[in-house]
């Protein structure tokens, strides 16, 4: 079988999830099984292309196997997949198996339309990452965010800060709008401009056509809509809510790979094609990620629960990725150093993400997430739970050794070769946001036992198998840390041969 | 014979059987008239098609084939007959006498049909009028309903009196030009803004202003919008298809001909009005709407708001994306009621939002239809609409155009505000899919309307196709 058609596969297999789960009759009670049968396939499936992509340094779909549109309409979709886009494709994969095995349904909670919505959601994100052609890269940004709309609206909770799920929805589906209307917009006037799609990666020769002038209106198109997905700070607002509203699982795909679309954006769409727009703002850009990782990391300070945390920390390591990528533009020729950390950041920051957001709706038995206010030393309950909550934890605050640690080192490198004083906040900011995490979990582990926080309402611990499962992504992330340039080597030769041919300007 | 006598002559036997029908077959007339109105339009459409051939004229340049003319005559034709087969087990319902509307619907058909392809004054006169006065009978079909009678009634007055503007303007044109026919019209008009004789186009830009008056009326462009809502609430579902859909399409179709045709080149004067019209459109069609709780004015807001893009698209002297819109808005419209009066009980219509609550449990087919709709109309993509929207948008930015001061910003503001409309779409899909169903405590009896559910298949068949139909300008149709 040639790559290409592994590809075509971890495309499609989503896709046959959702008709699967929509058409075929399946008991309730063996719902989640099938999930959880289909995610690991799908891991098994978007892993291979993504592997082989790093030992081949790239491989091509051209649109063979997927015809979308009538030919000769202007429009051939393309997918690509190569060492700079495999490691989110590698993310939704790993993310998968975690987030349904974790996350499994015990109590029949959930009907079909949970995991159509779900699979529809994985089958947009899958294509969001690997299309090639603008409009299809806007499509499956759309679909995602109607896929998502659909399993929050659907099995929704209200909780601790939002007394109905709609207003939190509605607001996660405007401000989302509001970034991809005027990327639509940029997206038409290239498509215009060239007389047909140029797909991504032609999209910075045809955006060179253009006037400086337009060419500052395309790239503000561009950023808003990733910003937005991101988020940057000021493009926030919809983070705590919306991460409150969803259903476990949905949060952790959210926080995990959904908000890497906006990393993907900005490292794959925005850095090749506007790499003058971003020299140009790269000080306002900086400072504005910088901004985001102190706020966030001080707002996960004073946080009580251990979701809130969890969210605002999540804001703070976004924005040092964005911090990564407009500093090694900034840095220019040749240092892409603090784009691969980038790209880094994001695989590891989704795969913990991930992970933290499963075990955290794993702490108690009606899923809400452990509050400080309430709870205190119950490590003796759960301690397989508290053991990897923990790993986890240390992974999430860049404790050398795990993952996470390279590629914000990396991203310090570059940043602080350009503007030290930023860089200094930033690990300021991330040291912060470190003190939250290890704050708000010795609260709840360490804590002084209490007799008005009674340790009531604990879920079990994990089983057997989900410790296997825990345990294996340690190790990864171990590996990772340990010998990064498993992961690091094909995306720096990726970055470097498009580098070579002119792709940083 | 006469090629185009031939086309209209189904039309008019139609007529006179649904005449005789209703005159000698109290009983059972309405499965026929039914059959006879349906077989006249489908005959009127394929006579149309094969000889039909755009350059050709008749009576002396009376009717004058063009391909948009041809194209906009066909969009009529096509959606009246999918509104009539919508309007038939809908008009059993309500006790509407079913032969009376159908003569009217054939009446109305007739004009629809010349619109588009008249060639003189004269002519595009009694065609307006042909879609016209059946329009008012239609929106006041329930003698019973007060609601309706104000509709009429407030559609009537209002409408005669653009009608009037309309007449007015053509006098102004021939009085200014001599011509009576739209070409030659054209011609005069050209030499006069060549020659400068401002006395002369005072008179043609005095007759553009009563034309372009009645018409953005009858479209229901903001901000000559203020019937519509009433208009749309007061009308049964049957006749709102009509005059909602093709009797809309064919005034954007008459508003694009004649600018783009006799007042040509005049469009330094009216492309900033159109302009200011589509901001006008954005701001009120938006923010109007997010207050409704009735479908039929939520239809109509969203038609209002709908109705800036179109008004973009002739802007943008692009037949291509303006018809396209036009199709595309016109099917989803037609979709969007069907969905509806496959919905409605035997005694009641769906009405307000709340009747659509819990509809995505008790009828997941129906409501996915529904959905797709409402996406359509929003501009979600692989839609339809989103084929529509990204059309105009990406004419806006073909190189070597020339465009009236302000028109990006323009455009970017009907694309900003449109995100308005997402919030009272999703709030559609909200009551759809996501709020639990009231209780009742009598179960209300229910048909299902086959044809209601036929058109809405028919119509969600053809925006997903549409949608994946994506065509960027410049590159040719094959």
């Amino acid at each position: 079988m040639i790559p290409s058609d592994f590809l075509s596969i971890a495309l499609l297999l989503p896709l046959v999830a959702v008709l699967f789960f929509a058409f075929i009759p399946v008991k309730t009670k063996s719902l989640a099984s099938y999930a959880i049968g289909f995610s690991w396939l799908y891991a098994l499936v978007a892993t291979i292309p993504a592997i082989l992509a790093f030992l081949w340094g790239g491989l091509d779909l051209q649109g063979a196997t997927l015809r979308l549109g009538v030919s000769g309409f202007g429009m051939t979709p393309h997918f690509f997949l190569d060492g700079r886009n495999a490691p989110f494709l590698l993310l939704l994969g790993l993310c998968l198996p975690i987030v349904f095995t974790l996350l499994r349904d015990r109590e029949e909670r959930y009907s079909k339309s949970y995991y159509i919505a779900a699979f529809a959601m994985v089958f947009s994100l899958a294509g969001v990452f690997t299309s090639d052609s603008l409009l299809l890269f806007y499509f499956f940004w759309e679909a995602a965010l109607i896929a998502v709309y659909f399993w929050i609206g659907l099995y929704g909770r209200t909780g601790f800060h939002i007394r109905s799920v709609y207003p939190a929805l509605l607001r996660f589906v405007l401000f989302t709008l509001t970034g991809s209307l005027p990327m639509l917009v940029a997206i038409a006037a290239v498509c215009a401009k060239n007389y047909c799609d140029p797909g991504i990666r032609g999209l910075g020769e045809v955006v060179s056509q253009f006037s400086p002038y337009a060419r500052l209106w395309l790239f503000a198109g561009f950023l808003i809509g990733f910003a937005v997905k991101l988020p940057l700070f000021g493009f926030h607002g919809w983070l705590r809510d919306t991460y409150n509203a969803a259903p476990p699982a949905c949060r952790a795909l959210l926080s995990g790979v959904m908000s890497k679309m906006g990393a993907f954006g900005l490292i794959l769409v925005l850095v090749p094609a506007f790499s003058d727009e971003l020299r140009y703002f790269a000080t306002p850009l900086e400072i504005l990620a910088v901004i985001g990782v102190v706020y966030g990391a001080l707002l996960a300070l004073v946080q009580e629960r251990l979701l809130d945390v969890l969210v605002y920390g999540s804001l703070s390591h976004l924005s040092l990725l964005a911090l990564g990528v407009f500093a090694s533009v900034k840095a220019g020729e040749a240092s892409s150093t603090g784009l691969s950390g980038a790209i880094l950041l994001a695989f590891n920051h989704g795969l913990i993400m991930v992970m933290l957001l499963a075990l955290d709706a794993r702490v108690l038995k009606n899923g809400n997430s452990p509050d400080t206010r309430n709870l205190s030393n119950i490590r003796g309950h759960q301690r397989r739970l508290a053991a990897f909550m923990l790993l986890s934890a240390f992974a999430s605050a860049s404790l050398p050794g795990l993952s996470n640690f390279v590629g914000e080192i990396l991203i310090y490198f570059t940043a602080f070769k350009v503007s030290p004083w930023l860089t200094f906040f930033a690990g300021l900011g991330a040291l912060i946001g470190a003190a939250a995490l290890i704050r708000t979990f010795h609260a709840i582990y360490f804590g002084p036992a209490s007799a008005d926080k009674p340790a009531t309402g604990l879920a079990e611990d994990l089983s057997m198998g989900d410790s296997v499962l825990s345990l294996s992504v340690g190790a990864l992330w171990l590996v990772l840390g340990l010998y990064p340039m498993l992961l690091l080597h094909p995306v720096e030769k990726a970055l470097l041969f498009l580098n070579s041919t002119g792709w940083m300007g | 014979m006469n090629a185009y006598l031939l086309t209209q002559l189904p039309l008019i036997v139609g007529f006179g059987l649904l005449m005789i029908v209703a005159s000698i077959w109290p009983r059972g007339q309405e499965r026929i008239s039914h059959v006879i109105v349906v077989a006249s339009l489908v005959l009127c459409a394929i006579f149309t098609a094969l000889w039909l051939v755009p350059g050709d004229q008749f009576f002396g340049g009376a009717i004058h084939i063009t391909i948009i003319g041809k194209a906009l005559a066909y969009a009529g034709i096509g959606l009246a007959l999918i509104a009539v087969i919508l309007a038939e087990d809908y008009l059993a319902k309500v006790r509407i006498h079913g032969t009376d509307f159908r003569m009217l619907i054939l009446a109305m058909a007739m004009g629809l049909f010349h619109l588009p392809l008249a060639g003189d004054l004269a002519t595009l006169f009694i065609a307006f009028e042909l879609v016209s006065i059946p329009s008012y009978v239609l929106a006041g079909f329930n003698h019973g309903d007060p609601r309706a009678n104000e509709a009429g009634m407030k559609y009537l007055v209002l409408g005669a009196f653009a009608s009037s503007l309309f007449l007015l303007g053509l006098a102004f044109l021939y009085g200014a030009t001599g011509e009576i026919h739209l070409a030659s019209i054209q011609h005069k008009v050209a030499l006069l803004v060549v020659q400068g004789s401002t006395a002369d186009l005072i008179m043609v830009k005095a007759a553009l202003v009563f034309l372009m008056g009645s018409l953005l009326f009858k479209t229901g462009v903001a901000p000559l919008h203020f019937w519509l809502a009433d208009v749309y609430e007061g009308a049964n579902m049957a006749s709102l298809a009509f005059l909602s859909v093709p009797v809309k399409v064919a005034s954007f179709g008459l508003l694009g001909l004649m600018l783009w045709g006799p007042f040509a080149f005049l469009s330094p004067t009216w492309k900033p009005v159109l302009l200011a019209a589509v901001v006008c459109c954005a701001v009120f069609g938006n923010f109007q709407a997010i207050a409704q709780t009735r479908l039929k004015r939520l239809l109509a807001y969203s038609a209002v708001a709908n109705a800036g893009f179109i008004l973009l698209a002739l802007l943008l002297n692009s037949a291509w994306a303006f018809l396209f819109y036009l199709v595309v808005y016109g099917l989803t419209s037609l979709g969007l009621l069907a969905a509806f009066m496959a919905l409605g009980t035997d005694v009641a219509d769906v009405d307000k939002l709340e009747d659509l609550r819990g509809v995505g449990k008790k009828h997941p087919w129906l409501a996915s239809g529904l959905t797709l709709m409402l996406f359509s109309l929003a501009g979600i993509p692989l839609t339809a609409g989103f084929a529509a929207k990204f059309a105009v948008i990406s004419e806006a930015f073909k190189p070597n155009l020339m465009l009236p001061h302000g028109f990006y910003a323009v455009l970017i503001t009907s694309v900003v505000l449109g995100l308005i409309s997402f919030f009272f779409y999703f709030k559609l899909v909200r009551s759809i899919w996501l709020s639990p169903e009231e209780e009742s405590s009598e179960e209300v009896p229910r048909q299902l309307g086959w044809n209601a559910i036929f058109v809405l298949s028919l119509c969600a068949v053809a925006i997903v196709g549409l949608g994946l139909l994506m065509r960027l300008p410049g590159t040719p149709l094959r």
